[in-house]
């Protein structure tokens, strides 16, 4: 294959050299042609002005022809045969007068050269010139023809048979062809080394690429068949940006469908690939290629740690990002084999974070709380068994706390018991639908004593009926957990509402979640608590609340028990004081379809709460 | 420098949630941990301030490139009060780890609002968005209104309950750097305005009873 491109190479250039050479001969031929016949011409012209000075005025007074043809013929014979010409002389009457190559005994019957087109020029113009057969001589000649200005109305003729000049010519030719055929030659032995020299190279070229090609085609392929051509070399290139595309693409869907967020960045910081995750993790715009790192994410942690890896190894850190909400994030970076760029991979940590710490306080704590009453129990049964029970006046107070404290470990175990149950989902919730407000009416009447004790006034803003969707035990517990949390926490003298608001509508309008809030008067709850007082043995103020007789585990029931309902619980401040206890939950509307009543009554209480 | 400049405001923007923070979980290593911080932008200060110098005298920029530099010059006077600002909010949040004060809720809120401004303003500057620099500016009302509700009320909590009144001094000092921050702030999105426009938007009523055409020092 390779040398028949080498052949076809070889007798493209052949082709082209003799089409080339052919073309230049002919060309050289009928210039050189033309230049000859010009040169016999102005010869011609010049031997033809030395005859018309030769024979002007010569028996210029004779008018008999034969004596005239005695006399100038011999002239006529001698200067022809001197200038190897055909010297002729027509009389004004277009006789032959003179001629070199005719016996002057012949002169007369050549009969009338008067018409011959270069006489007849001739005596028109001064002179003629003609190229055309002679019928006297019976060849082809070369004529010029010039008057004599003496009066005689004679014309000097010259001229040469053209044989003459095609004889030069084919000499001429012959010596083109041979030059011609040597080039050829020569040209030949160049195009058939030039043809190896390429030929050669282009091999080369493509057994390289082929090697090339070759470590990333696959090896199914035998490329040991594949003739070493272009052609192949074209087809191995194709198949191999066809599987770098493939490989492209799947390497994209990878990293786009990743949780993981992936940077990549370029020996300048500089963006070269950025995954979906990495976009939403870091809030980044939706071209950031091959702009600066800096211009979009100024954590210094980050900053620290693509410097650490520039040195090549890699590193991780962790460093919080973002203000709404903030996040940790863990990031991992190595720097990339080539190019001193890095490669970020980045998870978001904060829920793990946040787990762990909940995990660690709930350990810590809940040994501290079954700690205490069991220690208390411990020493009581102790001082009793020491022999204080035969003290008839003290055995009761040893006793009393004993139970007081028996009670409380028994509350407290039942309450993570319903916690743990919650969570499993074995805490069997009966949802229906029932009235809020009626609810709410009960309870705040339940914990109306209390209030009274501390002087805290209850009150609910909702009036009329309002269907939920729930479970009557559980709406209430949460209610009086929450209430009477309220109470405890605000000094005496304090207010304590509870409301509802509408934040989710159906599409027809109706209330479709409610948020209702339990909102109090008192201290407030410091921001840093915010996220964990609905933790288990969670405590703002660890003293206090004991000293309030709570086993740490209320709030946890209620965002368990809420959360079981499919509901979302929360605290926030209130201003300018006091907190805002708040969960969701579903109408009766949104959960069953048809309410059992209208919920119009709560289109003025919104008016005034929302 | 734009990439030194940058890395400073980083460091600031990490500055002032981390102080926020220190504060409002009551976390002294986190307080000591910034404070630290504050050598970087100090040296960064130094470092971009030199360089602008060197800038101005060997090379005579023009144009928006003297205007960049100059520019340069007086963002990183703006960052570093800013970082100061935040060293004090932490030595006050060490003061505070033990007090039994309640933070106001709507001290987080003004911190982090302090910080979208300043991140917002290098982020107007890294995308010549000069609205964004014009909504940073309008932004320091909402974090004054926060300054003046948490005043108020600090007022009415010292007198009702004299005993805590130096605790809430402190409260009351962080407040008011909050609210200084706010101010270098509006500062640095007014340079950035310049910076894109060529139009110095600083102090309105200087030009108000002049012409329309009074553009103050064009150097574009």
């Amino acid at each position: 294959m390779s040398l028949g491109f080498r052949r076809r190479l070889l007798l493209l250039s052949l082709v082209f050299i003799t089409v080339v050479d052919l073309g230049v001969g002919l060309y050289l031929e009928s210039r050189l042609h033309e230049s000859l016949m010009g040169r016999y011409e102005d010869e011609l012209v010049r031997h033809n002005r030395a005859m018309v000075e030769a024979l002007e005025g010569q028996a210029a007074g004779l008018r008999d022809a034969a004596l005239v043809r005695s006399e100038l013929d011999p002239l006529a014979d001698r200067f022809g045969a001197a200038m190897e010409v055909r010297v002729s002389v027509v009389g004004p009457g277009g006789d032959l007068l003179a001629d070199s190559e005719l016996p002057q005994d012949q002169l007369e019957v050549a009969g009338d050269h008067g018409d011959r087109p270069e006489v007849i020029e001739a005596r028109q113009g001064g002179q003629g010139i003609a190229r055309r057969h002679s019928a006297t001589l019976d060849a082809n000649m070369l004529y010029v023809a010039e008057r004599l200005e003496d009066g005689s109305g004679r014309v000097v003729r010259v001229s040469v048979p053209l044989s003459q000049i095609d004889e030069s010519v084919r000499q001429l030719r012959w010596i083109l062809l041979l030059a011609g055929l040597a080039a050829l030659g020569a040209a030949a032995l160049l195009a058939m080394a030039a043809s190896r020299l390429l030929s050669r190279s282009l091999r080369d070229l493509v057994v390289t690429a082929q090697h090339e090609a070759g470590a990333i085609r696959d090896d199914s392929h035998d490329d040991e068949d594949q003739p070493l051509s272009v052609n192949a070399l074209a087809d191995d290139l194709r198949r191999t940006v066809r599987l770098l595309g493939t490989e492209r693409e799947r390497f994209e869907t990878v990293l786009e469908t990743m949780g993981q967020a992936v940077i990549g960045l370029d020996a300048e910081q500089r963006f070269t690939t950025v995954n979906r995750a990495a976009r939403s993790l870091l809030e980044l715009p939706e071209t950031v290629e091959g702009r600066p790192l800096l211009d979009f994410v100024r954590v210094p942690a980050l900053r620290e740690l693509v410097d650490r890896v520039a040195g090549g190894s890699a590193a991780s850190s962790e460093f919080d990002y973002g203000m709404s909400p903030r996040r940790r994030i863990q990031a991992h970076a190595t720097a990339s084999r080539h190019g001193g760029g890095t490669v970020i991979v980045m998870h978001d940590v904060t829920e793990l974070r946040r787990l762990e710490t909940v995990r660690k306080d709930f350990i810590a704590n809940v040994s501290h709380e079954l700690r205490t009453p069991v220690a208390v129990i411990q020493a009581n049964a102790e001082t009793l068994l020491a022999g204080a029970i035969h003290d008839t006046e003290r055995a009761p107070v040893f006793l009393e706390a004993l139970a007081r404290h028996a009670d409380r470990l028994g509350r407290l175990v039942a309450d993570l018991l319903d916690i743990s149950r919650i969570e499993a989902g074995r805490y069997q919730l009966e949802i229906g639908p029932m009235d809020l407000v009626e609810v709410v009416d009960r309870t705040l009447a339940g914990l109306a004593m209390q209030a009274e004790q501390r002087g805290t006034t209850l009150v609910s803003r909702l009036q009329g009926e309002l269907w939920v969707a729930s479970d009557d035990k559980a709406l209430e517990q949460v209610l009086v957990n929450l209430v009477s949390n309220a109470i405890k926490y605000t000094q005496d003298g304090g207010h304590v509402e509870v409301d509802a608001k509408v934040v989710e509508r159906t599409a027809s309008g109706e209330p479709a979640r409610l948020r209702v809030e339990v909102c109090d008067d008192g201290p407030g709850i410091d921001p840093r608590h915010h996220q964990r007082v609905f933790e288990r043995f969670y405590r703002v103020d660890s003293g206090r609340a004991r000293e309030m007789g709570g086993t740490g585990l209320g709030l946890a029931i209620v965002k368990h028990l809420i959360e079981a309902m499919g509901g979302r619980v929360g605290v926030d401040a209130r201003r300018p004081r006091g907190s805002i206890f708040w969960f969701t939950m579903s109408t009766a509307v949104a959960a069953f379809g048809e309410g059992p009543e209208d919920e119009d009554e709560l289109g003025g209480d919104e008016a005034s709460s929302v | 420098m734009r990439e030194q400049l940058l890395e400073m405001a980083g460091h600031v923007e990490n500055m002032i949630a981390q102080a926020g923070r220190a504060l409002v979980e009551r976390d002294a290593a986190l307080a000591r941990e910034t404070i630290a911080e504050d050598q970087k932008v100090n040296r960064a200060e130094v470092d971009i301030d030199e360089r602008c110098l060197q800038l101005l005298a060997k090379r005579q920029p023009m144009a928006s490139d003297l205007r960049f530099v100059t520019l340069a010059m007086k963002m990183v006077t703006d960052l570093e009060r800013i970082a100061d600002l935040a060293v004090n909010i932490c030595e006050r949040a060490m003061d505070l780890v033990d007090a039994k004060v309640v933070i106001h809720a709507e001290i987080p809120e003004m911190c982090a609002a302090v910080e979208a401004m300043v991140r917002d303003s290098i982020d107007a500057f890294v995308n010549g968005d000069a609205a964004k620099a014009r909504s940073v500016i309008a932004n320091d009302d909402v974090v004054d209104r926060y300054y003046h509700r948490i005043f108020e009320d600090l007022l009415r909590r010292m007198q009702a309950d004299p005993s805590q009144v130096h605790d809430w001094i402190h409260v009351q000092s962080v407040a008011k750097w909050l609210e200084r921050m706010g101010d270098h702030s509006t500062n640095l999105a007014e340079l950035v305005i310049f910076m894109i426009e060529g139009r110095d938007v600083r102090h309105p009523r200087l030009y108000l009873g002049k012409a329309e055409g009074r553009s103050p020092v064009n150097l574009g």
